[in-house]
């Protein structure tokens, strides 16, 4: 699609100006200058830090997860699949509140108003196996994919993905849900010491 | 700009003061986004590879190209240098972010746009900065139009 409107736009351009050879001419001499200084630019620029390599102490780049898609979203009926298969770990983005309600079996309760103070004072009790996948309550969410971020900077050495759609998606199709208050790990596998209150931290 | 020498070719007035208008608002806005990225040139690249549309090795590389590029093209458009040609580079440049943008919205990605170098989590990309850019073309459309009849060009 942006290929096809990037293409369609430069060919009526170069239609335009075929007859002006002196413009095609100019033309070139711009974006040859542009690239020579931005080049240079880059070379010369010590806060460029490049961005595809991991910020945190280099744990995630012995695995390869450094260059990982950071916000791609999966689809409901393949998180399914991966929740049967207890290949996932689900972060619940949501409130506390919906997530005592109801959520995905296993899932840890992570709200993103407070998931940065939580993540400063300790370290999600994720597993070490499989993926992990963020969700939030629907749509085009926001909170899911800034959590996947935060996840990967703190260095969960894992494949961060979104939920797409969210929680009303996973609902819709009458995906497992399970409720309760268990804030860490009421999953199968859970080996873990009961979490902190999170709530006195936020 | 010296007026009223050239003869042969008459530029109407309206044209003159359309194609003015064009090159003040595509100037202040290109040099505004592009000295915007490259005060921050990370997050720029950050907001980049979040629109997933290009590898990685291209990001650190476009975030500073791409800035560049909008400023160099503004100064060829606003001083008169190169004018046609600096419109043509921009206007391709325009086209290029609203097929992003456009890409961006039909497949549900949620991100910051990076327009202006900020890099705020509640500045999503959505159907104004589309309308935005399309505005944005129009005026580069108006900084062309008039035929570079003044001394910039030797012919």
């Amino acid at each position: 699609m942006t290929a096809l409107l990037l293409v369609a736009g430069l060919a009526v351009l170069t239609l335009y100006v075929a007859h002006q050879l002196e413009l095609v001419r100019d033309v070139g001499l711009v974006i040859a200058a542009c690239l020579v200084v931005g080049v240079a630019w880059l070379a010369i620029d010590p806060r460029l830090a490049w961005v595809a390599e991991p910020k945190d102490d280099g744990a995630c780049e012995a695995e390869g997860f450094e260059n990982m898609p950071l916000v791609e979203r999966v689809p409901v009926a393949e998180a399914r699949e991966l929740l049967e298969r207890s290949e996932v770990t689900f972060v619940d983005a949501r409130h506390a509140a919906d997530y005592s309600a109801a959520h995905i079996p296993g899932a840890m309760s992570l709200p993103a108003s407070d998931a940065e103070l939580v993540l400063d004072m300790q370290s999600l009790p994720i597993p070490p196996e499989g993926e992990v996948i963020a969700y939030c309550e629907g749509g085009s969410c926001e909170q899911s994919e800034y959590l996947g971020l935060l996840l990967r900077d703190r260095g969960v050495c894992r494949k961060v993905r979104v939920l797409e759609g969210g929680w009303q998606a996973w609902q819709a199709v009458d995906a497992p849900t399970v409720s309760g208050d268990t804030r860490f790990g009421d999953a199968p596998r859970s080996s873990v010491a009961p979490a902190p209150n999170l709530e006195a931290a936020g | 700009m010296s007026a009223g020498e050239d003869s042969r070719d008459p530029t109407p007035r309206w044209m003159v003061a359309v194609g003015w208008a064009g090159r003040l608002v595509v100037a202040a806005v290109f040099v505004w986004a592009g000295v915007g990225k490259l005060l921050d040139p990370t997050s720029f690249a950050e907001d980049i590879s979040n629109y997933q549309a290009f590898p990685h090795w291209t990001w650190n590389l476009a975030a500073v190209v791409v800035p560049v590029t909008e400023i160099i093209g503004a100064l060829a458009v606003l001083i008169g240098y190169k004018r046609r040609a600096g419109a043509i580079v921009l206007g391709s440049l325009t086209l290029a972010f609203i097929g992003l943008i456009a890409s961006v919205i039909i497949r549900g990605i949620d991100l910051s746009c990076g327009c202006f170098g900020e890099s705020s989590a509640d500045s999503s990309v959505g159907w104004f900065e589309l309308l935005r850019d399309v505005g944005l073309l129009v005026a580069i459309v108006a900084a062309y139009l008039p035929p570079e009849s003044e001394s910039d060009s030797e012919s």
